[in-house]
């Protein structure tokens, strides 16, 4: 009789604990709301004049893209002058993003700022 | 003035703290130097990494101006990356080089990082100083100095590491035959954050 009981609080309490990290994970879900502009470093307008980056697709660069080190950025990929940029909801955090054309990013939320990379996630252009 | 043994560079002012795992087959030509900055806030921090191996340079600055040798002269280190157009860059192209230039890198339904990898393939084939530096031919020079994230912007290099890094720079220029003109800082050279080592004088 204990047993059956522990057995089903024991099913009950594992439920709670995947519905509530289920609840965690979609709150660190990066919303991307706007893509604000476009931009270059180093007046590289002539190199970058291709470069543009839609809603979806920034969207989907952040969905796949994994966090990488400032060391790995500096180190692993190239820091293309072009970029776009735009802004973007975490839970209730109003953060701004950045994609540059190297297949890299940042998010930024307050003082904090994360890079990103994605190898195959930005279109041909 | 110091002398070169056995790819060490030996003088009082270099400590040597050589890292076999940042070094990566024999380097036989040394026609440039190319200087970088660390975007760590102290030397430990790069030895740290240089000890597991991987990315590194030949010469390291720490915040004092204390100078390192990190690795032998006489071997590469991967400090470079893929290489931009010299002659684009600098406004020098003949017809035939800016006409090959420009049909890599606006080249339609290919993606930048497929662009500038053939760029840097294509910049490859040319001798120096054609092209810009490459590991293949290259010292890197690293000095300590953080990158704050938020401003997008390397640490100023104080006038100790500057002073330092003229002090290693001609011992350079008189054990290789290297002039002013062959020293470069690294997004010269490469796509990097455009601050780095943006304040280093020599």
């Amino acid at each position: 009789m204990v047993n059956k009981y522990s057995f089903r609080l024991l099913v009950f309490i594992s439920m709670a604990l995947i519905i509530s990290c289920t609840q965690s994970n979609d709150s660190n879900e990066i919303e991307i709301t706007e893509v604000t502009g476009s931009g270059t470093d180093n007046n590289s307008k002539e190199f970058c004049s291709d470069f543009t980056v839609s809603q979806e697709a920034a969207a989907e660069f952040f969905k796949r893209a994994k966090p990488i080190s400032f060391k790995q950025l500096h180190d692993e990929y190239d820091y293309l002058p072009c970029y776009s940029n735009g802004t973007a909801r975490i839970g209730s955090d109003s953060c701004t993003w950045e994609i540059r054309a190297g297949n890299t990013g940042e998010l930024r939320c307050g003082t904090t700022v994360e890079h990103f990379a994605c190898d195959d996630c930005l279109d041909a252009q | 003035m110091s002398t070169l043994k056995q790819g060490l560079l030996l003088d009082p002012k270099v400590t040597q703290k050589v890292f076999s795992g940042i070094e990566r087959g024999a380097l036989n030509k040394i026609n440039a130097l190319v200087i970088h900055q660390t975007g760590a806030n102290t030397a430990q921090q790069t030895f740290n990494s240089y000890a597991k191996g991987g990315h590194g340079a030949h010469f390291l600055i720490d915040k004092k101006g204390a100078i390192y040798q990190t690795a032998r002269v006489t071997q590469k280190a991967y400090h470079v990356g893929k290489i931009k157009s010299k002659c684009y860059e600098t406004k020098s192209c003949t017809k035939v080089q800016l006409q090959s230039a420009t049909q890599l890198l606006f080249q339609k339904g290919v993606s930048y990082s497929s662009r500038i990898g053939s760029l840097h393939h294509h910049e490859k084939t040319k001798p120096y100083p054609d092209r810009f530096p490459l590991n293949s031919d290259s010292l890197g020079i690293e000095i300590v100095g953080s990158y704050d994230t938020l401003k997008k912007q390397y640490e100023a290099i104080s006038p100790l590491q500057n002073s330092s890094l003229k002090w290693l720079i001609n011992e350079l220029y008189t054990h290789f035959n290297i002039t002013s003109a062959d020293v470069y800082r690294h997004p010269e050279v490469s796509y990097k954050m455009p601050s780095e080592a943006s304040s280093a004088t020599w």
